[in-house]
């Protein structure tokens, strides 16, 4: 069952992969093409600037990816009404399980091939004494990050109506609480320290913040 | 004087209770009502440094009142309000051992030093704190901080080290151009002075990089150069020097440099004073704080005593914290300098542990969904 969930999975996923590998693929060389208006002196400050500035192109490709994988993953049983799943004779939570580490192998392949576009970058530019380049670290976050994006995703996708209701209904009340004390200039703002939670170290979005560096001091 | 300081004490109460009159009654106000308890804390902390004041300079007294902290056996007195007073203390006893062992027997440099820890509504809010030698912002050297006892040791290290090794040095402090270091350099400013060093057009700073000390002790500005236009450049970097500050002057005055004639370079370089920034040492700010980091590591114990005494140029000062060689504190700079703090910033393992563990989390609340049950 696993294969065939594994089949159906890449039927619905492989635009989406592809076009992940691809998006993945490029950033490290529109990296490099940055370079080469770069001025005479201070080359390695240069570099180092231009790796910071393609930053949030990693990123946005990793939650892109988590976001389209975890959507997909669903369609097919969305698709059917859920028949397809409810014939089989496996528990709920099995198959969900089998989904869920399907469209998770998936995942490697965009992040193979920002592991091989990063070997293929290192290797073209001539790097500055005192710079180092780190694509294993940084092919890891990419990993990282559209893994927690997918499982949010994911999660998003396969919860009740009533339950995403009462998540949407949680975040109405946190921002109008928000703006309630902003306009009694009450400093307390439970959407800051929300935002904090979510972002800081121990936070699920806290792998998307900070520098994504390719090549660095 | 008992009349004196009777009468002060008596003032403030005077002054308490017409500020007491004066809180609103409204207690909607309460912007009015949080100035008003500033300014009755203000007057309580005024009152009370004068006080402090008075018993230090007349009467030499040994009575401590309860917000009021002593350091180093009496020399630094911390004025404080009875709710700072157990930060204040708390922080006395981080920085007493760091400044005991730093400053030695300098420490007797110290006479009569006060130090207002204060705060009011606005800092409280802010969770922060206000520290200055009087009370209040009048004082010209208020300074802001978080109200942590870690923070406010920080301050009074800070403060004690400018007095007891910063006094008497200002060729060495201006060539710092930074408040005496209490800590190492953290690895983010080692990867920032690597950058610096070789991003620079100058090839003093690269050769410093590659292992120089003499290039090192150029760079940090330690040794001066008496010709650094061809000294500190090769033509390429004199040319690249130029080349930086084509777009902000008169088209005319880079245009035989750039056009290849290494000669205008180095005149411009030499005498034109738009250039005047290229004539200075290589080495940032940044670095020479490091570098006073190493030698401080190197000669903690006595390292203020010790450059209390020295002469005031910058290699003395920085033999005299250390207790070494100059090359020796150069040769640990020019290492860390080479190797600090490489590793990727891509992903501290916390947050690589976060992100696996919500992806499991997240997957395993997704299987426990009910949605077709």
């Amino acid at each position: 069952m696993w294969n065939a969930i594994l089949g159906v999975q890449w039927k619905r996923s492989r635009i989406a992969a592809l076009l992940a590998a691809l998006l993945a693929f490029s950033i490290p060389f529109l990296s490099i093409q940055l370079l080469r208006v770069g001025p005479e002196g201070g080359r390695a400050a240069f570099m180092v600037a231009a790796m910071q500035s393609m930053g949030v192109a990693y990123a946005l490709v990793a939650a892109g990816t988590g976001l389209a994988y975890g959507m997909l993953a669903w369609s097919a049983d969305r698709r059917t009404r859920h028949v397809y799943a409810l014939s089989l004779p496996v528990t709920r939570t099995r198959y969900a399980g089998m989904r869920f580490g399907a469209g998770a192998l998936f995942l490697l392949i965009p992040a193979l091939a920002l592991l091989v576009s990063c070997a293929i970058a290192i290797a073209i530019i001539q790097m500055p004494a005192g710079l180092h380049a780190y694509p294993f670290s940084l092919t890891l976050r990419f990993l990282l990050a559209s893994a927690v994006a997918y499982a949010i995703f994911f999660a998003a996708a396969s919860i009740t109506p009533r339950t995403a209701g009462i998540i949407l209904g949680i975040l109405a009340a946190l921002v109008v609480v928000s703006f309630a004390l902003s306009a009694l200039s009450i400093r307390a703002n439970p959407l800051v320290a929300v935002l904090d939670v979510l972002f800081g170290p121990a936070g699920p979005l806290s792998v998307f913040t900070g520098r994504w560096m390719l090549i660095d001091a | 004087m008992r009349k004196l300081t009777q009468r002060l004490r008596g003032a403030a109460t005077l002054s308490l209770l017409a500020a007491g009159v004066s809180v609103p009654t409204q207690a909607q106000d309460t912007l009015r009502l949080a100035r008003s308890l500033d300014s009755v804390h203000m007057l309580q902390m005024a009152t009370a440094a004068a006080l402090t004041a008075l018993d230090g300079t007349h009467v030499r007294m040994e009575r401590l009142y309860p917000d009021t902290v002593l350091m180093l056996d009496g020399k630094l007195r911390l004025l404080s309000g009875a709710t700072l007073a157990p930060l204040t203390r708390a922080a006395t006893a981080l920085a007493d051992p760091m400044i005991r062992t730093r400053a030695g027997g300098a420490a007797s440099r110290i006479t009569g030093m006060t130090l207002a820890v204060w705060e009011d509504s606005a800092l409280r809010a802010a969770n922060a704190l206000g520290v200055s030698s009087q009370l209040g912002a009048a004082s010209g050297d208020e300074r802001v901080i978080l109200r942590d006892a870690a923070a406010l040791a920080d301050e009074i290290e800070q403060r004690l080290q400018h007095q007891i090794g910063a006094t008497g040095h200002p060729v060495f402090m201006s060539w710092l151009s930074n408040a005496l270091p209490r800590a190492p350099a953290a690895d983010a400013e080692w990867r920032a002075i690597r950058l610096g060093l070789v991003s620079s057009p100058a090839t003093v700073a690269r050769r410093c990089h590659d292992g120089s000390l003499a290039a090192c002790r150029e760079t940090l500005g330690l040794t001066v150069s008496s010709d650094p236009a061809r000294a500190w450049f090769d033509s390429a970097g004199r040319r690249a020097v130029v080349s930086d500050l084509k777009g902000r002057i008169d088209a005319q005055v880079p245009a035989r440099c750039l056009a290849g004639s290494d000669s205008a370079c180095i005149a411009l370089i030499d005498g034109n004073p738009l250039f005047a920034g290229s004539r200075h040492p290589p080495g940032s700010f940044g670095a020479r704080l490091a570098l006073v980091q190493v030698a401080f590591e190197l000669g903690e114990t006595g390292s203020l005593e010790r450059l209390a005494s020295s002469a005031d140029t910058p290699s003395a000062a920085i033999v005299a914290i250390a207790g070494m060689p100059l090359d020796t504190v150069v040769a640990r700079w020019q290492r860390r300098a080479h190797d600090g703090g490489i590793s990727s910033q891509n992903s501290t393992s916390v947050v690589a542990l976060s992100a696996i563990g919500w992806f499991l989390a997240l997957g395993t609340l997704a299987t426990r969904s009910s949605r077709w049950r």
